[in-house]
Protein backbone atom coordinates (compact mmCIF):
# COMPACT_ATOMS: atom_id res chain seq x y z
CA UNK A 1 0.00 0.00 0.00
CA UNK A 2 1.62 3.46 -1.15
CA UNK A 3 1.44 6.59 -2.33
CA UNK A 4 3.88 9.58 -3.03
CA UNK A 5 1.31 12.50 -3.57
CA UNK A 6 -2.15 13.13 -5.01
CA UNK A 7 -1.11 14.81 -8.48
CA UNK A 8 -1.06 11.15 -10.06
CA UNK A 9 -2.64 7.83 -10.94
CA UNK A 10 -0.29 5.54 -8.83
CA UNK A 11 -2.59 2.54 -8.40
CA UNK A 12 -4.62 1.59 -11.67
CA UNK A 13 -7.71 1.71 -13.44
CA UNK A 14 -10.39 -1.11 -13.22
CA UNK A 15 -13.18 -2.06 -15.65
CA UNK A 16 -15.77 -3.70 -13.94
CA UNK A 17 -19.23 -5.45 -15.38
CA UNK A 18 -20.90 -8.70 -15.58
CA UNK A 19 -20.50 -8.68 -18.95
CA UNK A 20 -17.05 -9.47 -20.49
CA UNK A 21 -15.31 -6.45 -22.71
CA UNK A 22 -15.48 -6.25 -26.86
CA UNK A 23 -12.81 -7.51 -28.72
CA UNK A 24 -11.83 -3.84 -29.89
CA UNK A 25 -11.71 -2.55 -26.02
CA UNK A 26 -9.11 -5.80 -25.29
CA UNK A 27 -6.90 -5.06 -28.36
CA UNK A 28 -6.83 -1.45 -27.13
CA UNK A 29 -5.75 -2.07 -23.43
CA UNK A 30 -3.27 -5.10 -24.78
CA UNK A 31 -1.38 -1.73 -26.46
CA UNK A 32 -2.02 0.77 -23.84
CA UNK A 33 0.30 3.09 -23.31
CA UNK A 34 -1.04 5.14 -19.58
CA UNK A 35 1.87 4.62 -17.13
CA UNK A 36 -0.75 2.50 -15.13
CA UNK A 37 -2.05 -1.13 -14.82
CA UNK A 38 -5.68 -1.27 -16.01
CA UNK A 39 -7.41 -4.28 -15.07
CA UNK A 40 -10.33 -5.58 -16.66
CA UNK A 41 -12.60 -7.39 -13.91
CA UNK A 42 -15.21 -8.50 -16.01
CA UNK A 43 -17.43 -11.43 -16.50
CA UNK A 44 -15.65 -14.30 -14.63
CA UNK A 45 -13.75 -12.19 -12.98
CA UNK A 46 -16.39 -10.49 -11.52
CA UNK A 47 -18.07 -13.11 -10.45
CA UNK A 48 -14.74 -13.98 -8.61
CA UNK A 49 -14.41 -10.28 -7.24
CA UNK A 50 -17.85 -10.56 -6.07
CA UNK A 51 -16.84 -13.88 -3.87
CA UNK A 52 -13.52 -12.17 -2.89
CA UNK A 53 -15.28 -9.42 -0.94
CA UNK A 54 -18.00 -10.77 1.97
CA UNK A 55 -19.49 -7.75 3.01
CA UNK A 56 -20.20 -6.80 -0.27
CA UNK A 57 -21.65 -10.09 -1.30
CA UNK A 58 -23.80 -10.54 1.85
CA UNK A 59 -25.57 -6.95 1.17
CA UNK A 60 -25.53 -7.10 -2.40
CA UNK A 61 -26.00 -10.67 -3.35
CA UNK A 62 -27.68 -12.68 -0.56
CA UNK A 63 -28.83 -15.04 -3.13
CA UNK A 64 -25.55 -16.61 -3.70
CA UNK A 65 -24.45 -18.69 -0.44
CA UNK A 66 -21.59 -20.58 -1.57
CA UNK A 67 -17.86 -18.96 -0.48
CA UNK A 68 -14.96 -19.68 -2.02
CA UNK A 69 -12.09 -22.07 0.00
CA UNK A 70 -8.59 -21.03 1.09
CA UNK A 71 -6.96 -22.17 -2.45
CA UNK A 72 -9.61 -20.45 -4.54
CA UNK A 73 -8.75 -17.16 -2.49
CA UNK A 74 -5.42 -17.35 -3.36
CA UNK A 75 -5.57 -18.28 -7.00
CA UNK A 76 -8.50 -15.64 -7.61
CA UNK A 77 -6.37 -12.93 -5.98
CA UNK A 78 -3.46 -13.87 -8.27
CA UNK A 79 -5.37 -13.92 -11.40
CA UNK A 80 -7.47 -10.61 -10.32
CA UNK A 81 -3.69 -8.82 -9.84
CA UNK A 82 -1.60 -10.49 -11.96
CA UNK A 83 -2.60 -12.34 -14.90
CA UNK A 84 -2.60 -11.54 -18.14
CA UNK A 85 -6.52 -10.52 -19.79
CA UNK A 86 -7.31 -9.22 -15.84
CA UNK A 87 -4.39 -7.02 -15.61
CA UNK A 88 -2.83 -4.81 -18.95
CA UNK A 89 0.16 -3.45 -17.04
CA UNK A 90 2.16 -0.43 -18.43
CA UNK A 91 4.34 -0.87 -21.46
CA UNK A 92 7.55 0.56 -19.71
CA UNK A 93 6.34 -0.06 -16.11
CA UNK A 94 8.72 2.11 -14.66
CA UNK A 95 7.15 5.92 -13.10
CA UNK A 96 9.51 7.90 -12.01
CA UNK A 97 9.33 11.59 -10.27
CA UNK A 98 11.43 13.95 -9.14
CA UNK A 99 10.05 16.76 -6.72
CA UNK A 100 12.00 19.47 -4.90
CA UNK A 101 12.44 18.30 -0.78
CA UNK A 102 12.33 21.54 0.26
CA UNK A 103 9.22 23.39 -1.19
CA UNK A 104 9.37 26.20 -1.12
CA UNK A 105 12.92 26.73 -0.88
CA UNK A 106 15.11 27.86 1.65
CA UNK A 107 17.30 29.94 -0.24
CA UNK A 108 16.16 31.80 -3.91
CA UNK A 109 18.73 33.11 -5.97
CA UNK A 110 17.58 36.89 -8.37
CA UNK A 111 19.10 37.87 -11.25
CA UNK A 112 18.59 39.84 -14.56
CA UNK A 113 18.97 38.42 -18.56
CA UNK A 114 18.40 41.37 -20.31
CA UNK A 115 15.11 43.00 -18.75
CA UNK A 116 13.71 39.69 -17.61
CA UNK A 117 13.90 38.80 -13.67
CA UNK A 118 15.42 35.35 -13.23
CA UNK A 119 13.95 33.14 -10.28
CA UNK A 120 16.43 30.33 -9.82
CA UNK A 121 16.95 27.75 -6.35
CA UNK A 122 20.06 27.91 -5.23
CA UNK A 123 22.61 24.91 -4.36
CA UNK A 124 21.92 25.17 -0.73
CA UNK A 125 20.24 22.19 0.22
CA UNK A 126 19.47 21.36 -3.23
CA UNK A 127 17.88 18.14 -2.58
CA UNK A 128 15.24 16.16 -4.95
CA UNK A 129 13.26 13.71 -4.24
CA UNK A 130 13.52 10.57 -6.63
CA UNK A 131 10.85 7.99 -6.58
CA UNK A 132 10.89 5.08 -8.58
CA UNK A 133 7.62 2.97 -9.16
CA UNK A 134 6.89 -0.47 -10.85
CA UNK A 135 3.88 -0.38 -11.83
CA UNK A 136 4.58 -3.12 -14.41
CA UNK A 137 3.48 -7.82 -13.03
CA UNK A 138 7.63 -8.59 -13.48
CA UNK A 139 10.53 -7.24 -11.77
CA UNK A 140 12.72 -4.55 -13.14
CA UNK A 141 16.15 -3.86 -12.98
CA UNK A 142 17.17 -0.27 -12.35
CA UNK A 143 20.86 0.01 -13.85
CA UNK A 144 21.46 3.84 -14.61
CA UNK A 145 20.75 6.86 -13.34
CA UNK A 146 22.33 9.76 -15.06
CA UNK A 147 21.94 13.89 -14.89
CA UNK A 148 22.95 15.80 -18.56
CA UNK A 149 23.60 19.48 -18.26
CA UNK A 150 21.29 20.81 -20.86
CA UNK A 151 23.19 24.49 -20.73
CA UNK A 152 25.50 25.91 -18.13
CA UNK A 153 26.56 29.75 -18.03
CA UNK A 154 28.91 31.18 -15.63
CA UNK A 155 27.32 33.37 -12.57
CA UNK A 156 25.82 36.75 -13.31
CA UNK A 157 27.42 39.62 -12.54
CA UNK A 158 25.14 41.13 -10.07
CA UNK A 159 23.60 38.15 -7.49
CA UNK A 160 20.87 38.64 -5.07
CA UNK A 161 19.98 35.92 -2.85
CA UNK A 162 16.89 35.55 -0.08
CA UNK A 163 17.18 33.27 2.38
CA UNK A 164 14.47 31.70 4.90
CA UNK A 165 15.75 29.81 8.11
CA UNK A 166 16.57 26.15 7.19
CA UNK A 167 13.99 23.38 9.04
CA UNK A 168 14.74 19.87 8.92
CA UNK A 169 17.46 17.67 7.51
CA UNK A 170 17.26 13.99 5.83
CA UNK A 171 20.86 12.65 5.01
CA UNK A 172 20.01 9.32 3.03
CA UNK A 173 20.93 10.77 -0.34
CA UNK A 174 22.48 10.39 -4.22
CA UNK A 175 25.21 12.89 -4.41
CA UNK A 176 25.99 14.45 -7.88
CA UNK A 177 27.89 17.31 -8.99
CA UNK A 178 26.86 18.09 -12.40
CA UNK A 179 29.74 19.16 -15.06
CA UNK A 180 29.94 22.53 -16.31
CA UNK A 181 28.90 21.37 -20.07
CA UNK A 182 26.25 21.35 -22.37
CA UNK A 183 25.25 17.84 -23.15
CA UNK A 184 27.72 16.07 -20.37
CA UNK A 185 26.44 12.89 -18.32
CA UNK A 186 27.11 12.23 -14.89
CA UNK A 187 26.37 8.55 -14.03
CA UNK A 188 25.21 8.15 -10.26
CA UNK A 189 24.26 4.74 -9.77
CA UNK A 190 25.83 2.61 -12.34
CA UNK A 191 27.66 -0.38 -11.34
CA UNK A 192 25.33 -0.45 -8.58
CA UNK A 193 21.75 -1.31 -9.69
CA UNK A 194 18.08 -0.82 -7.71
CA UNK A 195 15.56 -4.18 -8.15
CA UNK A 196 12.02 -3.15 -8.02
CA UNK A 197 9.66 -6.02 -7.79
CA UNK A 198 6.19 -5.27 -9.10
CA UNK A 199 4.13 -2.68 -6.89
CA UNK A 200 7.63 -1.68 -5.46
CA UNK A 201 8.49 2.11 -4.83
CA UNK A 202 11.64 3.41 -3.45
CA UNK A 203 12.19 7.10 -2.29
CA UNK A 204 15.71 8.42 -2.33
CA UNK A 205 17.24 11.88 -2.11
CA UNK A 206 19.06 13.56 -5.16
CA UNK A 207 21.79 16.53 -3.57
CA UNK A 208 23.96 18.59 -5.07
CA UNK A 209 27.55 18.31 -4.16
CA UNK A 210 28.95 21.24 -2.27
CA UNK A 211 32.00 20.62 -4.77
CA UNK A 212 29.68 21.73 -7.64
CA UNK A 213 31.30 24.29 -9.83
CA UNK A 214 29.66 28.05 -9.40
CA UNK A 215 27.05 28.81 -12.29
CA UNK A 216 23.27 27.73 -13.63
CA UNK A 217 22.53 24.47 -14.78
CA UNK A 218 19.71 23.37 -16.51
CA UNK A 219 19.57 19.60 -15.92
CA UNK A 220 17.62 16.38 -16.50
CA UNK A 221 17.26 13.55 -14.54
CA UNK A 222 16.58 9.98 -16.49
CA UNK A 223 16.80 6.13 -15.49
CA UNK A 224 17.83 3.33 -17.54
CA UNK A 225 16.45 0.07 -16.86
CA UNK A 226 15.60 -3.36 -17.85
CA UNK A 227 11.90 -4.88 -18.09
CA UNK A 228 10.16 -7.61 -20.14
CA UNK A 229 13.63 -8.32 -21.98
CA UNK A 230 13.80 -4.63 -22.74
CA UNK A 231 16.12 -1.89 -22.39
CA UNK A 232 13.97 1.42 -21.36
CA UNK A 233 15.00 4.86 -20.64
CA UNK A 234 12.51 6.87 -18.55
CA UNK A 235 11.26 10.59 -19.89
CA UNK A 236 13.25 13.16 -18.76
CA UNK A 237 12.53 15.30 -15.21
CA UNK A 238 13.82 18.72 -15.26
CA UNK A 239 15.61 20.68 -12.99
CA UNK A 240 17.95 23.62 -12.50
CA UNK A 241 20.10 25.57 -10.41
CA UNK A 242 21.83 28.07 -9.35
CA UNK A 243 25.16 27.19 -7.81
CA UNK A 244 26.60 30.38 -5.84
CA UNK A 245 26.40 29.88 -2.22
CA UNK A 246 30.05 29.37 -1.84
CA UNK A 247 30.66 32.79 -4.29
CA UNK A 248 28.14 35.18 -2.24
CA UNK A 249 31.04 37.09 0.06
CA UNK A 250 33.16 37.33 -2.90
CA UNK A 251 32.01 40.73 -4.46
CA UNK A 252 30.64 42.86 -2.57
CA UNK A 253 28.93 45.51 -4.83
CA UNK A 254 27.30 42.50 -6.95
CA UNK A 255 26.77 39.62 -4.62
CA UNK A 256 24.04 40.09 -1.81
CA UNK A 257 22.65 37.59 0.41
CA UNK A 258 19.30 38.67 2.84
CA UNK A 259 17.27 37.06 5.22
CA UNK A 260 13.31 36.83 4.60
CA UNK A 261 10.85 35.16 6.59
CA UNK A 262 7.75 33.22 5.41
CA UNK A 263 8.26 34.30 1.73
CA UNK A 264 10.49 35.43 -0.94
CA UNK A 265 9.63 38.81 -2.66
CA UNK A 266 9.97 38.71 -6.59
CA UNK A 267 9.21 42.45 -6.73
CA UNK A 268 11.13 43.46 -3.87
CA UNK A 269 14.11 41.34 -5.96
CA UNK A 270 14.07 43.04 -8.87
CA UNK A 271 13.89 46.44 -7.26
CA UNK A 272 16.81 45.52 -5.25
CA UNK A 273 18.69 44.17 -8.97
CA UNK A 274 18.32 47.76 -10.13
CA UNK A 275 20.08 49.56 -7.09
CA UNK A 276 23.67 50.94 -7.06
CA UNK A 277 26.38 48.91 -6.60
CA UNK A 278 27.47 50.74 -3.77
CA UNK A 279 23.92 50.34 -1.92
CA UNK A 280 24.64 46.70 -1.70
CA UNK A 281 28.57 47.56 -0.68
CA UNK A 282 26.62 49.70 1.74
CA UNK A 283 24.19 46.73 3.20
CA UNK A 284 27.03 44.38 2.95
CA UNK A 285 29.50 46.09 5.09
CA UNK A 286 26.54 45.87 7.96
CA UNK A 287 26.80 42.56 7.67
CA UNK A 288 28.66 40.44 10.45
CA UNK A 289 28.64 37.58 12.74
CA UNK A 290 26.54 39.45 15.48
CA UNK A 291 23.91 40.48 12.78
CA UNK A 292 21.35 39.02 10.73
CA UNK A 293 20.24 41.19 7.69
CA UNK A 294 16.44 40.97 6.56
CA UNK A 295 14.62 41.96 3.58
CA UNK A 296 11.03 42.76 4.87
CA UNK A 297 9.42 41.70 8.15
CA UNK A 298 11.21 40.26 10.88
CA UNK A 299 10.05 37.22 12.52
CA UNK A 300 9.45 39.87 15.16
CA UNK A 301 7.14 41.77 13.25
CA UNK A 302 5.51 39.53 11.56
CA UNK A 303 4.51 37.76 15.03
CA UNK A 304 3.90 41.22 16.88
CA UNK A 305 1.32 41.72 13.49
CA UNK A 306 3.71 44.95 13.11
CA UNK A 307 3.25 47.19 9.69
CA UNK A 308 6.78 47.68 8.39
CA UNK A 309 8.13 50.13 5.73
CA UNK A 310 9.49 48.25 2.57
CA UNK A 311 13.03 47.89 4.25
CA UNK A 312 16.35 46.07 4.58
CA UNK A 313 17.08 45.93 8.45
CA UNK A 314 19.84 44.04 10.79
CA UNK A 315 18.60 42.39 13.81
CA UNK A 316 21.42 41.53 16.10
CA UNK A 317 22.51 38.14 17.74
CA UNK A 318 22.71 38.14 21.25
CA UNK A 319 25.21 35.50 22.80
CA UNK A 320 24.13 33.37 25.45
CA UNK A 321 27.09 31.62 27.51
CA UNK A 322 25.85 28.45 29.71
CA UNK A 323 27.05 27.41 32.86
CA UNK A 324 28.67 24.03 31.02
CA UNK A 325 30.88 26.94 28.73
CA UNK A 326 28.57 26.70 25.49
CA UNK A 327 27.08 29.53 23.69
CA UNK A 328 23.81 29.89 22.48
CA UNK A 329 22.83 32.76 19.45
CA UNK A 330 19.59 34.39 20.48
CA UNK A 331 17.52 37.08 18.05
CA UNK A 332 16.83 40.34 19.15
CA UNK A 333 14.21 42.65 18.44
CA UNK A 334 16.17 45.74 18.14
CA UNK A 335 16.11 46.13 14.22
CA UNK A 336 17.97 49.02 12.18
CA UNK A 337 17.39 50.13 9.24
CA UNK A 338 19.97 49.67 6.67
CA UNK A 339 17.47 51.08 3.68
CA UNK A 340 14.46 51.81 2.83
CA UNK A 341 12.46 51.06 -0.04
CA UNK A 342 9.77 53.37 0.06
CA UNK A 343 9.45 53.88 -4.28
CA UNK A 344 8.53 50.14 -4.55
CA UNK A 345 5.08 51.15 -4.15
CA UNK A 346 5.74 54.34 -7.04
CA UNK A 347 7.12 51.33 -9.13
CA UNK A 348 4.52 48.62 -8.77
CA UNK A 349 1.27 50.24 -8.23
CA UNK A 350 -0.38 52.73 -10.79
CA UNK A 351 -3.43 54.43 -11.82
CA UNK A 352 -5.68 52.01 -13.35
CA UNK A 353 -4.47 49.04 -11.55
CA UNK A 354 -7.05 46.75 -10.95
CA UNK A 355 -8.69 45.71 -7.85
CA UNK A 356 -7.74 42.23 -8.01
CA UNK A 357 -4.39 42.75 -8.29
CA UNK A 358 -4.00 45.54 -5.85
CA UNK A 359 -5.21 42.59 -3.58
CA UNK A 360 -2.94 39.89 -4.71
CA UNK A 361 0.00 42.70 -3.90
CA UNK A 362 -1.17 43.68 -0.46
CA UNK A 363 -1.23 39.74 -0.17
CA UNK A 364 2.02 39.71 -1.61
CA UNK A 365 3.36 42.06 0.94
CA UNK A 366 1.55 40.96 3.98
CA UNK A 367 -0.55 44.39 3.94
CA UNK A 368 -3.94 45.58 4.82
CA UNK A 369 -5.73 45.63 1.90
CA UNK A 370 -8.03 48.71 2.66
CA UNK A 371 -5.54 50.65 4.82
CA UNK A 372 -3.28 50.14 1.57
CA UNK A 373 -6.39 51.49 -0.34
CA UNK A 374 -7.22 54.35 1.70
CA UNK A 375 -3.64 55.24 1.74
CA UNK A 376 -2.94 55.47 -2.13
CA UNK A 377 -6.06 57.35 -3.01
CA UNK A 378 -5.13 60.39 -0.53
CA UNK A 379 -2.01 60.26 -2.12
CA UNK A 380 -3.14 60.39 -5.67
CA UNK A 381 -1.45 57.32 -6.49
CA UNK A 382 -4.73 55.07 -7.41
CA UNK A 383 -8.17 56.46 -8.51
CA UNK A 384 -11.52 56.16 -6.16
CA UNK B 1 -13.22 -25.95 -4.09
CA UNK B 2 -16.44 -24.44 -5.65
CA UNK B 3 -16.65 -26.77 -8.82
CA UNK B 4 -17.20 -25.14 -12.41
CA UNK B 5 -20.56 -26.32 -12.21
CA UNK B 6 -21.04 -24.48 -9.07
CA UNK B 7 -19.42 -21.57 -10.39
CA UNK B 8 -21.48 -20.90 -13.52
CA UNK B 9 -24.82 -21.60 -11.34
CA UNK B 10 -23.08 -18.56 -9.19
CA UNK B 11 -22.39 -16.44 -11.92
CA UNK B 12 -26.23 -16.50 -13.63
CA UNK B 13 -27.49 -15.71 -9.88
CA UNK B 14 -24.83 -12.66 -9.89
CA UNK B 15 -26.19 -12.14 -13.52
CA UNK B 16 -29.86 -12.21 -12.90
CA UNK B 17 -29.08 -9.83 -9.87
CA UNK B 18 -27.90 -7.25 -11.58
CA UNK B 19 -30.10 -7.45 -14.74
CA UNK B 20 -32.26 -6.07 -11.43
CA UNK B 21 -30.41 -2.76 -11.43
CA UNK B 22 -31.99 0.52 -12.59
CA UNK B 23 -30.99 1.26 -16.12
CA UNK B 24 -29.07 4.62 -15.12
CA UNK B 25 -26.31 2.59 -13.69
CA UNK B 26 -26.63 3.86 -9.94
CA UNK B 27 -27.30 0.84 -8.35
CA UNK B 28 -23.94 -0.88 -9.81
CA UNK B 29 -21.84 1.91 -9.37
CA UNK B 30 -23.10 1.58 -5.64
CA UNK B 31 -21.77 -2.24 -5.97
CA UNK B 32 -18.53 -1.47 -7.53
CA UNK B 33 -17.56 1.30 -5.49
CA UNK B 34 -18.54 -0.91 -2.10
CA UNK B 35 -16.50 -4.01 -3.78
CA UNK B 36 -13.68 -2.19 -4.51
CA UNK B 37 -12.97 -0.78 -1.44
CA UNK B 38 -13.50 -3.86 0.24
CA UNK B 39 -10.69 -5.25 -2.11
CA UNK B 40 -8.42 -1.88 -0.93
CA UNK B 41 -8.83 0.49 -3.24
CA UNK B 42 -9.43 4.10 -1.92
CA UNK B 43 -8.97 7.94 -2.93
CA UNK B 44 -7.79 10.66 -1.03
CA UNK B 45 -11.07 11.09 0.31
CA UNK B 46 -11.44 7.44 1.47
CA UNK B 47 -13.77 6.88 -1.62
CA UNK B 48 -13.97 4.84 -4.34
CA UNK B 49 -14.80 6.75 -7.68
CA UNK B 50 -16.80 4.86 -9.95
CA UNK B 51 -18.69 6.25 -13.25
CA UNK B 52 -20.90 3.76 -15.25
CA UNK B 53 -20.46 3.42 -19.59
CA UNK B 54 -21.86 2.04 -21.78
CA UNK B 55 -20.24 3.08 -24.80
CA UNK B 56 -16.48 1.21 -25.30
CA UNK B 57 -15.29 5.00 -27.10
CA UNK B 58 -16.24 6.39 -24.13
CA UNK B 59 -14.29 4.06 -21.59
CA UNK B 60 -11.18 4.80 -23.45
CA UNK B 61 -11.55 8.16 -23.18
CA UNK B 62 -12.00 8.27 -19.91
CA UNK B 63 -9.22 5.76 -18.97
CA UNK B 64 -7.18 8.52 -21.04
CA UNK B 65 -8.43 11.57 -18.80
CA UNK B 66 -6.78 9.61 -15.76
CA UNK B 67 -3.56 9.65 -17.37
CA UNK B 68 -3.52 13.25 -17.42
CA UNK B 69 -6.21 14.75 -14.97
CA UNK B 70 -5.27 15.12 -11.27
CA UNK B 71 -7.86 13.02 -10.08
CA UNK B 72 -6.38 12.03 -6.68
CA UNK B 73 -7.12 8.60 -6.73
CA UNK B 74 -5.03 6.11 -5.42
CA UNK B 75 -5.11 2.10 -4.98
CA UNK B 76 -3.87 -0.48 -3.10
CA UNK B 77 -4.12 -3.93 -2.98
CA UNK B 78 -5.80 -5.07 0.38
CA UNK B 79 -5.24 -7.28 3.03
CA UNK B 80 -8.35 -8.04 3.83
CA UNK B 81 -8.52 -11.28 0.75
Amino acid sequence: MWHYDNKRLTGGFVIVGPSSISNELREFLEEHTFPFPIFNWTGEVFVKLVLLCPEAKKNWFPIVTSSPTIEDIHQWQEQLWNTPGSCYAPKDPLSVSVTIENDPSYRVAYFMRGHQLEKWETDFEFVHRLGLYNAGTNPLIVHSLSIRTITYEPLPRRLLVQAKMKGKFNPFRFIYKPIPNNGAVQEMLSPKMRKLDPGETEIHRLQLADSAIPGCYELEIEVGYQANGREIVSLPQRIRVCVCDAQMNSDTGNRLSLYVHGKHYDVLAKLILGMLEEKWKQVNAKMGTGWMVYLGPTIFDQEKGRQMPWVIQRIPIESISHEDGSIEGNLVDKPEILLTLDDVWGEIVHKGMSKMKLLELCELYGLDHKEVVRNLISENRIGR
Amino acid sequence: MITPSEFDKIQEEIRSVCSSFDDKGKDFENIVSKLLKELGFFNVNGNVPVRSLVETSQLIVLIAEQAFINTGIWSAKTKKI
